[in-house]
């Protein structure tokens, strides 16, 4: 997501001279660290770790043996100095997943930011909660400034759009147990709050559509005609963006 | 084939062969072509927004609303694209004006183009289906002799879209050149493409990125201007299926329902009766064990991309 690629870059290059880790949760496979890399590394990122079940963190890892470009790329031939690391764990066991980031070993003191692409949706509504108080007291006071950036799809309980895709979903055999937990941009600030992050913020993406620039939107909306607006804020008030931060020192990320 | 057995054939989700098709545009067009920009179409008529290819959806419709001939109907616009039955559905709208041509009147929507065919979903259908174009051409070849409007009893002015600053009166409607493609700017593209807007006053930018939004000064100019008491347009998915704004001088008609089968919505049609009364008669999708999934194609609506 292009948002996603542009907090990533904007944080990297805070503070230059200082060492940087990107924890990507829940990351499947996603290529955001390959694009990054083949663009040129930015000196200060150390640590790359992307975390996924076992199972699709081999598939991936057969993936990138398989292509030199990639392999080379995530430095598998030198795998201790990598800043690349593929990491198998359940998100819905936070005490496990924290053993298995300290064994990384992922540095609590060194800055971080914590990536949740469209994945909290599919934790169980007590999991997300846990998830998010365990990495807060992992990174938590004391350590060094971290913060968390979540996109998900999301929806009122009696919501018609949020109950058809539910069932559209679930015909294909996938269940989204969160869509409804945090039903309003406010539930998912108090949620941040009340597990230790601050300065939360939440925005639907109707309304960081709206943030961008007049000049960006009027260029996007002439290139194309745009059919079925409705249709299409629709959708985009059923995904949100947000974030968190931990410590005094809150990363400007979103302009 | 007779026209009433190709209309059974439809019916059944068939869809014809080229030459079939060809022939059909080639009769539809002659038909068409003698339709005034500005056609004058007489109550009681039931009127239909956006179907968007939902085939089995326009059955229900059918179902709900009861068909030609016994119901005189009124399309505005925009058969193709987004669902998965964009042939079917325009095929049996043609055989329909081809056999009951004074009870089927068939508007001109902003999808009803080669080059928004080509984004949204007709163009790829039809290839897929008949492995070339040529079935494309011939469909988007008639979208341009479809007219553009419609005036039932005088009173009720009925478009796709909306409103154009370009247009204030209906005898400028009626000397348009609409036998072409229709044009990204201008009054042509603006009754297809503009929205109501209640929020704002006379004429904004659009973010649809063409035709403009209007406000509520700017109907009541065109109704009194042209002595009508209200617009009927479609355009714009509405949750509940219609929408009315400006003091109910304005309607939105919405007739997909559960639009590209994720928007949960209700679908309605407009009834005019023989007194020019309006009633909004509703309807939900049709039930899954009536519809066809094509094998070829996704399962599922697409989400998170």
């Amino acid at each position: 997501m292009a948002s996603f690629q542009r907090c990533i870059t904007s944080f990297l290059a805070l503070a230059p001279e200082r060492p940087k880790q990107i924890l990507s949760l829940g990351a499947g496979f996603d290529t955001a660290f390959f694009r990054l890399r083949a663009q040129g590394l930015p000196p200060s990122l150390s640590l790359w770790v992307e975390v996924d079940f076992d199972s699709i963190i081999q598939r991936k890892e057969a993936i990138i043996r398989r292509s030199p470009a990639l392999a080379s790329l995530a430095s598998l031939d030198a795998p201790q100095t990598s800043p690349y690391r593929l990491v198998g764990a359940d998100l819905a066991t936070a005490d496990r997943l924290i053993e298995t980031l300290r064994k990384v070993p992922l540095d609590p003191n060194v800055p971080t930011l914590v990536i949740l692409e469209c994945v909290t949706v599919y934790l169980q509504p007590a999991e997300v909660p846990a998830l998010l108080r365990a990495l807060g007291g992992y990174f938590g006071p004391g350590a060094g400034p971290c913060a968390v950036l979540g996109y998900d799809p999301t929806s009122e309980a009696t919501d018609r759009f949020g109950l058809i895709m539910i069932e559209n979903l679930r015909s294909r055999g996938i269940e989204v147990p969160s869509l409804m937990a945090f039903p309003s941009c406010q539930a998912r600030q108090q949620l941040l709050t009340s597990c230790g992050w601050r300065f939360p913020q939440c925005l639907n993406m109707n309304e960081a559509y709206a943030k961008l620039p007049v000049q960006d939107r009027r260029r996007v909306e002439r290139t194309q005609p745009l059919d079925e607006l409705e249709e299409f804020r629709l959708l985009h008030q059923h995904y949100v963006l947000w974030w968190g931060v931990l410590g005094d020192n809150p990363l400007a990320l979103m302009g | 084939m007779s026209v009433d057995a190709q209309i059974e054939k439809a019916l059944r989700g068939e869809v014809l062969d080229e030459e079939e098709i060809k022939d059909l545009c080639e009769k539809v067009i002659s038909l068409l072509i003698l339709e005034s920009n500005v056609k004058a179409v007489r109550a009681p008529v039931t009127i239909v927004g956006d179907i968007h290819g939902q085939f089995y959806d326009l059955k229900e419709m059918f179902r709900v609303a009861g068909s030609a001939p016994d119901t005189n109907f009124l399309f505005l616009g925009d058969y193709v694209d987004r669902g998965y039955f964009s042939l079917e559905t325009i095929t049996l709208l043609c055989l329909l004006k081809l056999r009951y041509p004074d009870r089927i009147t068939l508007l001109r929507g902003n999808h009803e183009t080669k080059s928004i065919t080509q984004t949204y979903g007709f163009y790829t259908e039809c290839f897929r289906r008949y492995g070339n174009a040529n079935a494309w051409q011939y469909f988007t070849d008639m979208f341009n002799y479809l007219t553009v409007s419609a005036l039932i009893d005088g009173r009720f002015f009925c478009v796709h879209g909306g409103l154009s600053p370009n247009i204030s009166s209906l005898d400028q409607i009626r000397v348009l050149d609409r036998f072409q493609e229709v044009p990204h700017e201008g009054a042509y593209a603006d009754l297809v493409w503009s929205d109501p807007d209640d929020s704002k006053e006379g004429y904004a930018n659009s973010q649809r990125g063409a035709g403009y939004t209007f406000g509520r000064d700017v109907v009541r100019k065109f109704l009194h201007e042209n002595r009508i008491d209200h617009i009927m347009r479609a355009h714009q998915l509405c949750n509940d299926g219609f929408q009315c704004l400006f003091g109910n001088t304005l309607s939105t008609i919405w007739s997909a329902p559960n639009y590209c089968y994720r928007c949960n919505n209700i679908a309605s049609v407009l009834e005019v009766d023989q007194f020019l009364n309006k009633f909004f008669n509703t309807y939900a999708a049709a039930p899954t064990n009536e519809r066809v999934i094509p094998p070829d194609l996704r399962q599922i609506p697409d989400y998170f991309s």
